[in-house]
């Protein structure tokens, strides 16, 4: 089994479904980095399940190709409990919103936290309701205006991270849709936890509530306007690294490093204090007195609510004898309701609601406009790149003939066809080097299939270029074959491609906007 | 965020210049392999002395080490590319980009006024770079190119 899970990659836990969130939706961030870390902690999907409650986020089982529940609203966590309970080996992740969790579901929130059930809630907060077309939610800072308060809300928003700590969690973390490297990290830590793990996750709807978060991901002014927090070291924040932040009495408060300010006066970081007073102080930097933190706010251990619930029930067991529930059942009072005539049928009314009109419709890209850089960059076909042909070789062909192909043509990878001409492989030196440089193998008796990617994620030439820098900078592809409609191989994209067209594509007129 | 505007006025310095590993000159060339896949890292740089000399990488391993295992033993020295290209520090993105983008190299030496070494420039940390600003329109895509619905939907 644990073989079978060693080679497990992102394209097994992508689902058939097609993925309903509209384009440009901060959630499908958090979708191909759930896809990207999950292979990596060596979990079986058969052990997997995802649950949600209802909103947006609450698709996201729909997208995993693990076992998944979408469930009732603001419940999530309490049929996730039920099931850790039944089922205490599953590895089960809640997915769920601001309004899933910290309105409807703010209740079983609470809970599932105190209890430390071992479970991962990702709560992904865009501080609006979204499905249901833009009304303000719990995070919605007082002042919001949308539909449902146009002379901005009156309310005191929740900030996730203090209401976490304030029920008690013991892993409490945030981090934002738009910092893809950082988010991987904090899954990768949420999973490794045991107990609850909580972590809110900054996610931009662009359709209601368009730039919520861009004070911490513009990549112009966030380094000064977050702080990534890291066990054991010093709070030091901004673009030059020069900023910090001391504690005054119980007051936190930025400085700058220099003039007799040292990195020993800021306060460091500790994420395993048992009192959660510290974690308490930092959720309560907030925008745009303080940087906002990203990181683990806290983690400790406690006992974990079904180990302890399973136990006392095998300890009942032992000390009384297995239980008969219909012997409970019947053990006091109970009565038969008679059969009555006067049962009611309740006609069912449907009306035609008229059509909400508030929807904003995407923005159509006039086809007769020139194309700027960017939409060459981000919307252009993959075939208006200059695309080098791919090298293509069969299965069988041995490692010791694919290396010495690659050397005389000076490539950095091959394409692995069937006779048929079909992509079915695609062997890189990045293989031999994890595979088997070091190792004693001899090249001659080995074939590439044994050590090519199988079946790896190609693009057609009608794709946007967009998508393949989706693909490199999200999971990191050097090369990406390009297939046609039959999965031929008809080119080889690269870095290398990306770097060459980006060169030419940018003239040296600038302006800062 | 004008990309642009950014490629012209930030310098290599702004990207993540972290992916390498750092060797001496006499250390076996197995040695230097083990090294570079504990930390997954496929550049290493050669110092002497604290300066950069040489430096070798994934693509060196296909080329001049996977099928010739006499050389594993040797130090890295004698099989490294010596006196790599560099790039200073205060180099603008942009003229990275086409620097780098008509030569074979993937890793490029980040060095500062005093020879320092600084880190490495990549391929990937360009694309990373660029990509970041545009997370909307990079980030936030659907596994597939297809798999967008015709239609926003309800729960």
């Amino acid at each position: 089994m644990a073989d079978a899970i060693e080679t497990l990659t992102r394209k097994d836990f992508v689902s058939d479904q097609e993925v309903r969130w509209c384009p440009g939706c901060g959630d499908y961030a958090i979708l191909a980095q759930m896809q990207r870390v999950l292979p990596e902690m060596g979990i079986a999907r058969e052990d997997m399940v995802f649950i949600s409650g209802i909103g947006c986020s609450s698709r996201f089982p729909y997208y995993m190709n693990t076992y998944g529940l979408h469930t009732i609203h603001g419940r999530a966590a309490t049929v996730a409990t039920g099931l850790k309970v039944a089922n205490p080996d599953l590895h089960v992740w809640v997915i769920t919103g601001d309004g899933d969790s910290l309105s409807i579901g703010g209740n079983h929130l609470l809970h599932v936290l105190r209890r430390n059930v071992d479970l991962n809630i990702i709560l992904f907060n865009n501080a609006i309701y979204g499905l249901t077309k833009g009304q303000y939610s719990p995070t919605s800072p007082p002042g919001t205006r949308t539909y449902s308060s146009p002379m901005g809300s009156v309310e005191q928003d929740f900030n996730a991270i203090s209401v976490a700590l304030a029920a008690e969690a013991t892993f409490v973390a945030r981090s934002v849709d738009r910092n893809t490297k950082h988010m991987a990290e904090i899954l990768k830590r949420a999973t490794e936890h045991r107990g609850t793990s909580f972590v809110e996750i900054y996610q931009n709807c662009n359709i209601y509530n368009d730039g919520a978060w861009f004070f911490a991901t513009e990549a112009d002014v966030k380094d000064d306007q977050t702080v990534i927090l890291e066990h054991g070291q010093p709070i030091i924040f901004g673009k030059d690294r020069d900023k910090g932040i001391r504690v005054n009495g119980l007051a936190p408060e930025v400085v700058t490093l220099g003039n007799g300010v040292s990195e020993s006066d800021l306060l460091t970081h500790d994420e395993t204090l048992d009192n959660p007073a510290h974690a308490y102080l930092l959720s309560r930097l907030t925008h745009p007195e303080y940087p906002v933190p990203f990181g683990v706010f806290r983690c400790v251990e406690r006992p974990i609510y079904e180990d302890q619930i399973i136990a006392q029930g095998r300890q009942a067991v032992e000390e009384r004898g297995a239980g008969d529930l219909n012997a409970l059942y019947h053990a006091t009072d109970t009565w038969i309701v008679p059969e009555g005539p006067d049962a009611e049928t309740v006609q069912e009314v449907h009306e035609e609601l008229p059509t909400s009109n508030i929807i904003p419709d995407i923005e159509q890209e006039d086809p007769m406009a020139p194309r700027t850089a960017l939409q060459q960059l981000l919307y252009d076909p993959i075939s208006s790149l200059d695309l080098p042909a791919p090298e293509c070789v069969s299965a069988e062909t041995s490692v010791a003939d694919a290396v010495e192909t690659m050397r005389s043509k000076n490539l950095g990878c091959l394409l692995v066809v069937d006779k048929q001409g079909l992509l079915r492989g695609i062997f890189a030196q990045g293989d031999l080097f994890e595979k088997v440089a070091g190792r004693d193998i001899d090249l001659t008796k080995i074939t590439v299939d044994s050590l090519m990617t199988k079946d790896p994620t190609a693009l057609k030439t009608s794709d946007p270029i967009g998508h393949l820098l989706h693909l490199m900078s999200l999971h990191g592809f050097r090369h990406i074959p390009i297939v046609d409609p039959d999965g031929r191989p008809v080119g080889l994209a690269s870095f290398k491609v990306m770097l060459k067209f980006t060169g030419g594509l940018f003239s040296d007129d600038i302006s800062p906007n | 965020m004008n990309l642009n505007y950014s490629l012209h006025n930030d310098t290599v310095k702004h990207v993540d210049l972290s992916f390498y590993v750092e060797v001496q000159k006499d250390n076996p060339v197995d040695q230097v392999i083990a090294k570079m896949q504990d930390s997954q890292r496929k550049c290493a740089l050669v110092m002497d002395q604290g300066k950069l000399i040489g430096i070798f990488t994934a693509h060196d391993i296909a080329r001049r080490v996977i099928d010739q295992s006499e050389v594993i033993n040797e130090p890295i020295e004698t099989i490294m590319t010596p006196d790599p290209l560099t790039l200073q520090s205060d180099t603008t993105l942009i003229e990275a980009i086409r620097f780098m983008s008509d030569k074979p190299h993937r890793y490029m030496p980040v060095v500062d006024a005093d020879r320092r070494v600084l880190g490495t420039l990549t391929h990937y940390a360009i694309i990373k770079y660029m990509s970041d600003h545009f997370p909307e329109e990079i980030y936030n895509l659907p596994p597939t190119p297809d798999h967008f619905a015709s239609a926003r939907a309800g729960a």
